[in-house]
């Protein structure tokens, strides 16, 4: 029987055999093709994600927008009840401050993560006007001098949120495909 | 403030880190509104360190931990444990005391100040005289330049 089989030559197979490489051929064109297919579903959930997180990062960038100028305004307005000597009226400001710098703070980091040093100027003047509010709580009889350190770190703050803001608000958002 | 063991054993690691990280330069203490207080901020929390005298004169340092919306949410303190009359220095006392002055000398610049002094003191830098008034600040001085020509008897006025 080896005898007869060796005796074939390859041009001798039949149509059997024939049909049996165009199957494995057309498997092998299949598997090229599902693999083809779930590359770009996977591409598609890449984009998709990623979509979804510059919309989330847009609509921070949109609340910080608004937050970062009623800041500027929290911050004029402790300059104005410096000026005046108005100190349970710069208390009241200073506690203005920390809480909505200190939501600046929380979205500014999550819509960039890499602003650190904004998010440190931040963290100072928040924790120099905590120092101050009580200071000049505790204090019988204050002058401008006793909450100098505090507008200081706030102007400093202020400034560096000014940058920012102008920075991105020229900026366009991506909206368009990644092409994929 | 602290009562939780965990918590003040985490707050005495953070203070050696601060000490540390001050001696080597690698963190800086700013100035506050309040004179004996100093502050080192990060990105999303803050410490402060501070020193008074308590109501019977003791010494009492503070190391207090901030959040990102200047509220303090832990500290440590020196303390002491009595035990049958006698007062014992908790094993963080010192840490405190040696942050409270690297802290201090970082934020009022001590060491440039002492080394400006003594560049100055090596230069032999001498006090300024006082110098002379000059004819127009002083209007006697013109009168009398007058007064010497031999122009007038009238006094100045």
């Amino acid at each position: 029987m080896f005898l007869a089989l060796g005796s074939h030559h390859w041009y001798d197979v039949g149509w059997v055999d024939w049909l049996a490489v165009a199957g494995f051929t057309l498997t092998l064109v299949g598997l090229y093709l599902t693999w083809l297919q779930a590359r770009q579903a996977s591409n598609s959930a890449n984009a998709a994600r990623r979509a979804v997180q510059r919309t989330q990062q847009q609509i921070r960038a949109n609340q910080l927008m608004v937050l970062i100028p009623q800041l500027m305004w929290t911050a004029s307005e402790i300059d104005s009840a410096i000026e005046i000597e108005d100190f349970p009226l710069v208390r009241r400001y200073l506690n203005n401050w920390r809480r909505q710098a200190g939501n600046v703070h929380g979205i500014l980091l999550a819509a960039d993560p890499n602003e650190v040093e904004i998010a440190t100027e931040l963290n100072i003047s928040v924790s120099m006007a905590a120092i101050t509010e009580r200071a000049l709580m505790t204090r019988p009889k204050s002058t401008r001098s006793d909450c100098m350190k505090a507008r200081q770190a706030i102007t400093v703050a202020s400034d560096r949120l000014n940058i920012w803001i102008g920075k991105n608000s020229t900026e366009t958002s991506d909206e368009g495909g990644d092409g994929e | 403030m602290t009562r939780d063991k965990d918590l003040q054993e985490r707050m005495l690691v953070l203070a050696k880190n601060l000490l540390e990280a001050t001696d080597q330069g690698k963190i800086s203490w700013a100035l506050t509104d309040e004179e004996q207080k100093f502050l080192y901020a990060g990105s999303r929390s803050s410490v402060t360190i501070e020193s008074y005298r308590d109501r019977d004169g003791d010494n009492v340092t503070t190391l207090s931990l901030l959040n990102s919306r200047g509220t303090t949410v832990d500290s440590l303190q020196t303390d002491y444990a009595y035990i049958e009359d006698h007062s014992n220095a908790m094993p963080w006392n010192d840490i405190l005391e040696d942050l409270y002055h690297a802290a201090r000398r970082v934020a009022h610049n001590v060491d440039e100040a002492i080394e400006s002094m003594l560049v100055d003191i090596e230069r032999g830098t001498p006090s300024p005289q006082p110098k002379p008034k000059k004819a127009a600040e002083d209007p006697w001085a013109a009168d009398a330049r007058s007064f010497g020509e031999g122009a007038s008897d009238e006094p100045p006025f």
